[in-house]
């Protein structure tokens, strides 16, 4: 289940109307210690008062003549990373969140997003966990997009950590994590760490790109390990998002199934001993 | 004592609201629907020191606002600044030279 802004927005939301004064609006954000109030004009959202723009603007004026008009909002059921790649691109501190009828119902800042997102991010390697990828298919899925999963599994890792430690599997798969980030291109590819020796790649290259890459990410991860004297096979199943799972509905459920097709690929692929098994 | 009759609206055919000015163009809407409705148009600058131009719309009616708004930030910029409200008076003379046939 993917974390919605609703989930973490701030609420209830202190707001200006058009015809306060900034000196009024200024001296409401000082009292609650925010950094901006969202203007409502017969309830309906039609600008935003920062701190940046009291800053630009003489008191006496009218918050109508000062706010930000330019507005930027999101949906309640949107996801962190809809809101937070929106405030990355358009460079801005915060979301107004809104219902269905466009009602404003909070405001998701920047610093909250970050902190929340940090939650989805594995420590060891840096990674963003599965709930990332999770999302990324469910909106590819939305937009009839088509992809690949790709199930990265370790080979007998357990035993390696018995062999080296679990200090030197650690060091290991933050090294193949590094290894497997360098084989991200941010156009078409996103990474996770899925579990404990798994990553899962999401790519939208083309299956002939992927079958090539797929035999690259494994010889990368040989010659990474190899440069430190240590030795892990890696097994990957990739599944392809066809027809059936085309649902946009049940964006959710598909993206599920396909993550799990992969997931038994590579399981199959390690006992028919292949290094690559295209499932679906 | 000084007294002196209240302009409605208290000012003349053109204002230059700067962009730091104490009022800002959507008071100065304001300010000219509440005391003359329809009368006076407010156009916003994308540049410079002055936020808009708040005009009688009769002066555009008379002279295209191509030709008009160039000569006002012309010649308003001279006095006005990011600072101030500054009215203007705008006279327009209109010369016929027509000949007829006698």
């Amino acid at each position: 289940m993917i974390v919605t802004v609703e989930k973490i927005m701030k609420r209830p939301v202190l707001t200006a109307k058009p015809e306060d004064s900034v000196a009024n609006a200024a001296n409401k954000m000082e009292l609650y210690g925010i950094g901006c109030l969202p203007v409502l004009e017969q309830e309906v959202l039609v600008g935003i008062l920062t701190s940046r723009d009291i800053r630009r603007s003489h008191p006496n004026r009218l918050v109508a003549d000062a706010m930000s008009k330019k507005l930027y909002t999101i949906k309640r059921d949107s996801s962190l990373w809809t809101a937070f790649s929106l405030l990355r691109e358009k460079q801005i501190e915060r979301l107004p969140v809104l219902d269905e009828e466009e009602r404003l119902i909070g405001l998701v800042t920047k610093s909250n997003l970050m902190m929340e997102l940090g939650k989805y991010t594995d420590p060891l390697t840096g990674l963003y966990t599965s709930d990332y990828i999770r999302f990324i298919g469910e909106t590819l899925l939305k937009e009839e997009k088509e992809f690949a999963i790709l199930f990265i599994d370790l080979d007998g890792f357990g035993e390696f950590n018995k062999k080296h430690g679990h200090v030197v599997g650690d060091k290991c798969l933050q090294l193949i994590a590094e290894t497997l980030g360098k084989n991200v291109y941010p156009e078409t590819d996103f990474l996770c760490r899925y579990g404990g020796d798994e990553f899962v790649f999401l790519t939208t290259k083309t299956v002939e790109e992927v079958n090539k890459w797929a035999v690259e990410i494994q010889n990368n991860i040989q010659l990474a390990l190899k440069a430190v004297d240590l030795s892990v096979g890696a097994t990957i199943g990739i599944a392809w998002k066809q027809g059936q799972h085309c649902c946009k509905q049940n964006a959710s459920w598909a993206i599920e199934e396909l993550i799990n097709q992969a997931s038994l690929g590579s399981t199959r692929a390690k006992r028919e001993k292949s290094s690559v098994l295209f499932v679906g | 004592m000084k007294l002196s009759e209240f302009e409605i609206p208290p000012m003349q055919d053109v204002l230059l609201v700067g962009r730091k000015a104490p009022i800002g163009p959507e008071a100065a809407r304001r300010m000219v629907e509440v005391l003359s409705p329809d009368q006076y148009e407010v156009i916003p600058a994308e540049e410079g020191p002055i936020e808009a131009i708040v005009i009688r719309k009769t002066l555009l009616n008379m002279l295209p606002r191509e030709k008009m708004l160039p000569v006002i930030l012309e010649e308003g910029l001279k006095v006005a600044n990011e600072t101030t409200v500054i009215k203007a008076q705008i006279n327009i003379f209109v010369v016929v030279k027509r000949a007829i046939e006698l």
